[in-house]
């Protein structure tokens, strides 16, 4: 199953690796902006299983197709959260999350 | 085992590695800046594998949007928002620990499934002959319009909310 | 191109027409802003309602086209999903209404207000009629990208941006964890299409803990949407902090168009067009699920008493309600199904009558603490009775409707012979008299701070009017609803062409 040249274990495995990094990012760090990075980190691993799928298994294009809408939500998703995180900034004057705690409960 | 097998397998190391050395950057470098570059790196070597699955368009795209505009959209986040001296203290290692931990055993549970399930994989990989773009752009507008269109309306709200929420404090008339 | 796909695509729009309305209206209301450059609630409002109720009727028209599955299989048009849009329809025209009404939104600009309303609409509509994994995936940003803009909407508030930068993390986490379980799911099936993907599963020898993983991710997404527990974190905050008119939105809307996706995911994939659950990933999954409905429904209502927020309370009081409903979902059968949807009717009624009152007293009470609701009884008897047979109802008490609502759910849970869930819900019902009651207590038997009677504008008014007659009429009077929410309990098979309308 697993031999040196690459097959679909190879890019399965670097997409989990990557899935738990960004998930890692996500739950360890404060700045908001490295918490929306873990969320890349985590669109990109979905990515790459969509396309290795779709080379080795469906042999299709419909995984391409899915990986392009998905560029196009990740852009979006980064640009409105960046637009938040700018009006975050403006009122608390910093995009730590812990700073960012009015509300508890 | 000829130049070329030994050229591809290389460089698909190549590219495998520096997706994942550089994600972990990504994850625990203390420098946000840092961080982002190395996000830079990541999205490169993803693209740079799209290219071994004959995957074309998307590595193109992969290279345009999201280093082209998601990185300097960060990169903007970050001169925006951060001082100028980094004076970052991590909440100490009590935190971290038990989550790394715990996304060890999550990774250990994904490559349980990784293995065990019966991928079909009976027979050779795909052939995109002629380049995957003209494909692509034929299922775009007829098999996955309707996505295509509603993305459309998508794009358009969430521009007219992200500049109407980040544009500066202005009343209206 | 494809002839064939041409004529598929032109045979589909018939049955699009009222998210082409909604489409429409976006861009009006888009267009009319920058060109008039002065915008208001009221005049942006009417224009939305009339699109609105325009989606509505068109909505109801579908009704007579035969049910089929449009745009190369993306979405379905069947009497759930119908039944679905018109209930988007009918609580965004509350909204609207609401938010016309509304002192916190007035210096803000309304028209991008409308579009992001308007916006979510269509994305609920396609998230309750998708069977795509691509569908399920646009329409559930489309719900939630606009919905983090509507929470940070009043950017000049404090509570208004934290509340979107908490919500824009918690949706975007959730639902990228869900993409990630989509693409295992796709490896393993190949398959793109709800009906799809059942075949491939039923062929395939899929080991069932790698099923549990994936379906574990998926649910993660889903959760977040209908915020079940633990997935409900996001919801406390976001309500807060949001215009009180988007809080009531929120607290419906896309919660109902998750549970609409969660049934109608579970049902294509796992329940094989029959009766009953299958047993996946060698669990007994209805127990998981009556777990899961278990306790959504006593963290919202424990929570919820000790809650100084009016805004607060009630977001904890809609996770309660959440996890009454997911009781009809733990056995995928009709009856289950039904006690949804005629849940649904019902508590769109109260629920969004209680913000009603929250926002129209909102103009002239300084905070959203509870204790400003002191001797309400004394300033305003109107509001104070309108919003003691809203709460009543949401407790479940009879003869508000909220008691019939949640007797159609126990009864399905008896008959999936879940008696301990029945139990836990009827305890819940009792912990939640504690803070419903202790609204009512604080209104009739505690002094008010302040002796000024307070006025309610008459749109209010006459909407409170209508709101509360229906609950009380509900209450007693309740088979057209029930037979309607039978009739939408029933979803397109796969076994029918595609459109093939000339």
């Amino acid at each position: 199953m697993i031999t040196l040249a690459p097959g679909l274990y190879h890019y399965l495995i670097i997409a989990a690796i990557l899935f738990c990094l960004g998930l890692m990012a996500i739950l360890t760090r404060r700045n908001g902006i490295a918490i929306l990075m873990g969320i890349e980190l985590i669109l990109n691993a979905a990515n790459l299983n969509f396309v290795a799928f779709s080379y080795y298994v469906t042999r299709t294009l419909g995984g391409h197709v899915f990986v392009v809408f998905n560029i196009l939500l990740a852009a979006i998703e980064a640009a409105v959260a960046l637009a938040i995180v700018f009006a975050i900034y403006r009122h608390f004057h910093s995009v730590e999350v812990p700073d960012v705690n009015i509300m508890k409960g | 085992m000829d130049i070329a097998t030994i050229l591809h397998t290389a460089g698909f190391y190549f590219f495998a590695l520096l997706t994942v050395v550089s994600a972990a950057i990504v994850v625990f470098n203390k420098s946000i800046l840092r961080s982002v570059f190395a996000l830079l790196f990541t999205l490169f070597g993803i693209a740079g594998l799209f290219l071994f699955l004959h995957a074309d368009f998307l590595a193109a795209t992969q290279v345009l949007i999201y280093v082209g505009g998601v990185i300097v959209l960060l990169l903007f986040g970050i001169m925006l928002t951060q001082k100028v001296v980094e004076a970052d203290i991590r909440t100490g290692k009590i935190q971290f620990t038990p989550t790394l931990i715990a996304m060890g055993i999550l990774f250990i549970f994904l490559l349980f499934l990784i293995f065990q399930t019966p991928w079909s994989t009976g027979g050779e990989h795909a052939q995109f002959g002629n380049g995957t773009t003209a494909a692509i752009g034929t299922l775009l507008m007829t098999e996955w319009l309707l996505p295509f269109e509603i993305s459309s309306i998508l794009l358009l709200a969430a521009l007219v909310g992200a500049v109407s929420i980040a544009r500066a404090r202005r009343t209206n008339e | 191109m494809d002839p064939t796909a041409v004529l598929q695509i032109k045979n589909s729009i018939p049955y699009f027409v009222p998210e082409l309305m909604l489409s429409a209206t976006f861009l009006l209301v888009l267009i009319g802003e920058i060109v008039t450059k002065r915008s208001t609630y009221g005049g942006f409002g009417l224009i939305t309602l009339g699109g609105l109720i325009a989606t509505a009727f068109l909505s109801l028209q579908l009704y007579k086209l035969p049910e089929t599955s449009l745009f190369f299989r993306m979405i379905v048009v069947d009497n759930f999903g119908i039944f679905f849009k018109v209930i988007f329809a009918v609580s965004a025209i509350l909204v609207v209404l609401f938010s016309m009404n509304s002192p916190e939104l007035e210096k803000y600009s309304a028209g991008e207000y409308y579009c992001l309303i308007i916006a979510v609409v269509l994305g609920m509509n396609l998230l309750a009629s998708s069977t795509n994994l691509l569908m399920i995936w646009l329409a559930l940003e489309l719900v939630s990208i606009p919905s983090y803009l509507l929470a940070g909407f009043l950017k000049e508030d404090k509570l208004s941006t934290e509340a979107a930068l908490k919500f824009v993390i918690y949706g975007s986490v959730s639902t990228a964890i869900m993409l990630f379980g989509f693409s295992y799911l796709y490896g393993m099936t190949g398959a793109y299409e709800i009906n799809d993907i059942r075949a491939a599963l039923k062929a395939g020898e899929i080991n069932s803990t790698v099923l549990l993983i994936t379906v574990s991710l998926i649910l993660v997404g889903i959760g977040y949407k209908i915020a079940s527990v633990p997935f409900h974190f996001w919801l406390p905050d976001v309500f807060q902090g949001s215009p009180t008119a988007i809080t009531a939105f929120f607290s419906y809307g896309p919660k109902a168009a998750g549970l609409a996706l969660l049934i109608r995911f579970f049902y294509g994939v796992f329940a094989e067009g029959g009766p009953a659950y299958e047993v996946v990933g060698g669990l007994y999954w209805p127990a998981l699920m009556a777990m899961m409905a278990a306790i959504t429904m006593t963290v919202g209502n424990v929570v919820a008493i000790w809650q100084t927020s009016m805004k607060r309370m009630l977001g904890y009081s809609s996770i309660a309600h959440v996890g009454y409903m997911l009781m009809g979902f733990v056995l995928l059968r009709q009856d289950g199904i039904q006690a949804i949807l005629f849940y649904l009717m019902i508590y769109m009624v109260m629920n969004l009558g209680a913000f009603l009152v929250v926002i129209a007293l909102s103009g002239q009470m300084e905070s959203d603490d509870l204790s400003q609701y002191r001797g309400l009884a004394a300033r305003s008897q109107f509001a104070s009775a309108i919003l003691g047979i809203f709460m009543l109802s949401l407790t479940g008490i009879p003869p508000f409707a909220g008691f019939i609502g949640k007797f159609y759910l126990f009864a399905a849970a008896v008959h999936a012979e879940f008696y301990w869930l029945v139990i836990v819900a009827v305890l819940n019902s009792v912990v939640s008299f504690v803070y419903y009651g202790g609204v009512v207590r604080r209104m009739y038997l505690e002094e008010a701070s302040s002796n000024t009677p307070i006025v309610l504008p008459s749109l209010s008014r006459t909407l409170l009017v209508i709101l509360a007659i229906a609950v009380l009429a509900m209450g007693v009077y309740w088979s057209p609803i029930a037979d309607y929410s039978e009739r939408s309990a029933r979803f397109f098979s796969q076994k029918a062409a595609i459109a093939k309308v000339d």
